[in-house]
């Protein structure tokens, strides 16, 4: 036999762990120990979610288009490398785990999340009450493996300040790297948006 | 009221599915998982308040020696050239990428010097047993910049740029990425405690 908080009446402090009794939602109540806003469940979690998630979709085409640096020498003209272009070179240099660690960062990593929570949001909308415990792990997956994808936003600033070779050779960050800055951001604060505990809110509980 | 209290200090509501646990007592360096969800539930502190200082202490020098060594070295026809953190962030803010700096320099540098202040703050009155005057506040800002600090994945980031210009230049990795690499460490050791353990202590402090 369980019992969730939310049948006791009870909110927990997302900030410290007090619990308090008899928390409305639709009120404003402070944290009795360290006046934090209390509320039973994060406000408007599921229209938060849904709209960072469109924003980041729409962000991931430039950034995946356009490119994200461009080197340049004296003796060639500028040339422009996109994401899963730079994966391909890392693949053909003949360095295939860092290719794959920088397909896995840039590349699985975003879309998994994406994917992820819009299928929590609409299980939570459609009240599945099936495979909650896996939905729960997927949470789980997202929150853990979420900042990994700022990895090449820290690659193309160490090769900017590295590469200058007195003039000869220079390597500027392109468009596409700011973009996809932007949704590792958005994704980050998607997931942060969304509230586990509405996956086990719609479930029969044994 | 009281009563009411004390009741609710012998239970836990784990954050991922709602389910209300009885706390049990737990021996140092044990953990609890929920029964419902399996999510991590609590965790006994492995160290005390004052070994959570001391680390926090030896973390904020670590990041005062990865911030301004170099984190790698080029060679190109005689010449050597380095880069620091700082380094990277002002050629990006140069080169007109400011997301891209204001975003390393944001989870690398402001991010994690926060979370360690904020550390200090919230351990050095409770290692000598009071409640500091802002443990609240630097509870809050920890919670925050937990979040947003990622020095481990930036020492994968230098490693992935130095193996891209292996190539055509002569890459030294220096002792600002290894700082980063024992910073990582630190941090994770210093800010993966239990919060709400910590607010326990601290609230067990002014009974």
């Amino acid at each position: 036999m369980t019992v969730r908080a939310i049948e006791l009446d009870l909110a927990v402090c997302a900030v410290c762990g007090q619990m308090s009794r008899e928390v409305h939602d639709h009120e404003r109540h402070a944290c009795p120990r360290c006046g934090s806003a209390l509320h039973l469940r994060k406000p408007n979690s599921i229209e938060r979610t849904w709209a960072l998630l469109v924003a980041s979709v729409l962000l991931y085409i430039p950034a995946n288009l356009l490119p994200v640096m461009q080197t340049q020498t004296l003796l060639s003209r500028a040339e422009p490398h996109t994401i899963l272009g730079g994966v391909v070179e890392l693949w053909n240099d003949g360095s295939w785990y860092l290719a794959a660690i920088v397909f896995i960062a840039s590349v699985v990593v975003p879309i998994l999340k994406i994917s992820i929570l819009a299928l929590l949001a609409l299980g939570v909308q459609r009240r599945w009450t099936s495979r909650l415990y896996q939905r729960a792990v997927l949470y789980r997956v997202v929150e853990a493996v979420g900042h990994w994808s700022m990895l090449d936003v820290y690659v193309i600033a160490i090769l900017v300040a590295l590469v200058h070779f007195g003039g000869l050779a220079e390597v500027l960050p392109g468009p596409g790297i700011a973009a996809f800055a932007a949704v590792v951001v958005m994704t980050m604060l998607a997931s942060a948006s969304f509230d586990p505990r509405l996956i086990f809110d719609a479930g029969d509980w044994p | 009221m009281v009563m009411e209290q004390r009741q609710h200090d012998r239970l836990i509501v784990c954050d991922h599915c709602d389910t209300v646990h009885r706390k049990p007592f737990l021996e140092r360096g044990m953990r609890t998982r929920c029964t419902r969800c399996r999510a991590p539930l609590e965790r006994a502190q492995r160290l005390d308040v004052r070994g959570m200082f001391a680390l926090t202490v030896a973390a904020l020098i670590v990041f005062a020696i990865a911030n301004w060594s170099p984190l790698a070295s080029i060679d190109v026809r005689g010449a050597r050239d380095d880069s620091t953190l700082w380094g990277a962030i002002v050629a990006s803010w140069d080169r007109r990428s400011f997301i891209v700096a204001a975003l390393t320099a944001l989870t690398l540098f402001f991010f994690p010097l926060l979370e360690l202040l904020a550390a200090l703050v919230v351990l050095a009155p409770l290692a000598r047993g009071v409640r500091g005057a802002h443990f609240a506040a630097g509870m809050h800002v920890l919670r925050i910049a937990r979040d947003w600090s990622m020095p481990e994945v930036f020492v994968l980031g230098t490693i992935v740029a130095v193996a891209k210009l292996g190539d055509i230049a002569t890459i030294h990795l220096r002792e600002g990425l290894f700082a980063f690499a024992a910073l990582t460490v630190l941090i994770t050791l210093v800010t993966s405690f239990d919060h709400a353990w910590l607010w326990d202590v601290a609230t067990e402090r002014d009974r």
